[in-house]
């Protein structure tokens, strides 16, 4: 079943033109393949950018409050800042980790199926 | 779909959510076509089933980090497509004639197979069955998907999927056995 499907698959594919506006599509999708990459550096620099600000606003706070009537309200407002800036890295961490150690596992998956596939058609 | 495909689609998926800079487009070498054939057969026209899969490139990059299950990146791929190609079916007044759905019951019969159909006269009649037997038959043909799989990315009930690739296998039958393919 499976093999036969992957013939019709392969057959009807085969049947598909080429649409006149393939060009204008290309150049769609390069551009925001493009933005995409973009917006992932973007992105990385955000999560390390937001905690330096998080530190730095701590330190400030800090500094300060350090000799002013004021101290413990500005303390708590440091204490705030660190502990919501290490929470956003940490969630980035986190997640970051979890889908490169889920990709290394479906690697070795991958490698496991193909090697049984070999090792099948060899003994075929 | 085999365990392979299914591995390799998780491996294709978790590189996007990790923000690969090639993943995206080793995702669009791997589904271009198949989603563009399959919007072409819902939508019957090739330049608009191109402007469909243009729209849903962008919804992909925008939400394939909410995709919990990474393995499930193909049927995810063609519900959106179907989303997409609906709507803009919808917008049309041609919908009308499409719409004329019938929910039959599935009597247990033989299942039609189409192993040694030519490929053209499949790809052709496909176009002669009604709108709502070639959408769960293009996805049938084309990545072999389960009734649970076509259920999800149709957003139909698993026994109105199984009655409905019944039907069509045997309209497509039928077209094909009377060479009617095509006119």
């Amino acid at each position: 079943m499976e093999s036969s499907n992957e013939g019709m698959r392969d057959r009807l594919l085969s049947r598909l033109p080429q649409p006149g506006n393939l060009a204008d599509y290309r150049n769609e999708v390069g551009a925001l393949l493009e933005k995409n990459e973009k917006r992932f550096r973007r992105e990385k620099w955000y999560s390390g950018a937001l905690w330096v600000y998080a530190v730095l606003l701590g330190t400030a706070f800090l500094w300060l409050g350090a000799d002013t009537r004021h101290a413990t309200t500005l303390g708590f407002y440091a204490i705030f800042a660190l502990i919501f800036g290490a929470v956003e890295l940490l969630k980035h961490f986190i997640n970051r980790s979890r889908v490169e150690l889920l990709k290394e596992i479906k690697q070795v998956q991958l490698q496991v199926l193909e090697l049984q596939a070999a090792m099948g058609k060899e003994s075929v | 779909m085999d365990k392979a495909s299914r591995a390799r689609d998780a491996w294709i998926a978790l590189r996007c959510q990790s923000g690969e800079a090639d993943a995206f487009e080793d995702l669009i070498a791997v589904m271009e076509r198949p989603l563009l054939y399959y919007a072409a057969k819902l939508l019957g026209n090739e330049e608009f089933a191109l402007d469909a899969l243009q729209d849903v490139w962008m919804r992909v990059v925008r939400g394939i980090r909410r995709l919990q299950d990474p393995a499930s990146l193909r049927p995810w791929l063609y519900r959106i497509t179907y989303g997409m190609a609906i709507d803009r079916i919808r917008h049309d007044s041609s919908r009308q004639h499409a719409e004329e759905l019938h929910i039959e019951g599935v009597e247990e019969a033989d299942e039609p197979d189409f192993e040694n159909a030519d490929a053209a006269a499949v790809h052709a009649a496909l176009d002669a069955i009604d709108l709502r037997h070639r959408e769960v038959l293009v996805l049938h043909f084309l990545e072999d998907f389960s009734v649970a799989e076509i259920a999800a990315v149709i957003g139909c009930p698993e026994g109105t999927v199984k009655s409905r690739i019944h039907h069509a296998k045997k309209a497509m039958k039928q077209i094909l056995s009377r060479g009617g393919y095509g006119k």
